[in-house]
């Protein structure tokens, strides 16, 4: 019987706990992903930020939301891409779900 | 004395049987269900089957998202990322302000190309004339990441003072509702 109590209390708690903290609360969705990487291309034209890639030239400030794609999603990582045409190059983001930048590089070998 | 407590507590416990402990966890179950319904799924989810939770209020805040979103053109807010560049001259302090209505959000980063600056991040009422402001955030750094929504009507935003002997540059990017902005 205080086992069976134990447990309802428990399971009630463990339930309440998601109810009020909101489970998914820091998962981003795709679009915010690109959203992120849009941001950090833009620091990155001002400054540099310690990523393999230095500081980025001018050319990188206007780059449009189209040339943002989400290169995969997987392993609880998201890669994504960004292509600048005035240069041809290429640089790859992969970011947590939750949109931590963890690398940078223009060989997308993370 | 205690004897007695020690009856009564017994007597609770053998009063206790499987059946009515069995009926109280169906109580509670058919309790959570209704309150899931009722109030966490409208307030949480802006799903309301039974209409409860329009009539309790708790369906405001979503409705007042769905609003905003569908009805862009009818103010001059705007919803895109914009990058701005502010120098602060040495020794000197810097306005940047955006014009805010009340509830309208802005969600901002900033970093500066080298030395740390003070600043105070504000809004100030419209027509106020007495001087009056509301710090939300006074620190000395050389970067913040954060989000605000507008208390009232005015104009908000940063307060940066340069104290080095150098100018130092600051990157604003921004992304929210705001009809304009500019240095103050």
């Amino acid at each position: 019987m205080k086992n069976l109590i134990v447990m309802l209390f428990v399971g009630l708690m463990l339930n309440t706990g998601i109810a009020f903290a909101h489970g998914d609360h820091k998962m981003i969705s795709a679009k915010d992903a690109i959203q992120v990487a849009i941001k950090v291309t833009q620091k990155l034209t001002f400054k540099d930020l310690g990523y393999k890639v230095g500081k980025l030239d001018e050319s990188w400030k206007a780059l449009t939301t189209e040339e943002f794609k989400l290169y995969a999603a997987q392993d609880n990582r998201y890669k994504v891409s960004a292509f600048n045409k005035d240069n041809n190059k290429v640089i790859y983001f992969l970011m947590t779900m939750s949109g931590e930048l963890l690398q940078l590089n223009s060989e997308a070998k993370f | 004395m205690q004897q007695t407590n020690t009856q009564a507590v017994n007597t609770q416990e053998v009063t206790l049987t499987n059946s009515k402990l069995l009926k109280y966890t169906i109580f509670s179950f058919v309790f959570a269900v209704i309150t899931l319904i009722t109030v966490i799924l409208p307030a949480e989810y802006n799903i309301d089957p039974t209409g409860m939770g329009n009539k309790l209020g708790l369906t405001v805040f979503n409705n007042a998202q769905a609003t905003t979103s569908t009805e862009p053109s009818t103010t001059t807010s705007k919803a895109t990322t914009e990058t701005i560049e502010v120098v602060v001259p040495a020794g000197r302090g810097v306005e940047y302000k955006f014009t805010m209505e009340q509830y309208q959000k802005l969600t901002y980063e900033w970093i500066t190309d080298g030395s740390v600056l003070y600043f105070d991040l504000h809004g100030e009422p419209k027509g106020d004339t007495t001087g009056y402001f509301e710090s939300y955030a006074i620190a000395t750094s050389d970067e913040m990441k954060g989000s605000f929504t507008a208390p009232f009507e005015g104009s908000h935003g940063w307060y940066w003072k340069n104290t080095s002997d150098a100018p130092v540059k600051v990157q604003l990017i921004v992304n929210g509702e705001y009809v304009e902005h500019g240095l103050k």
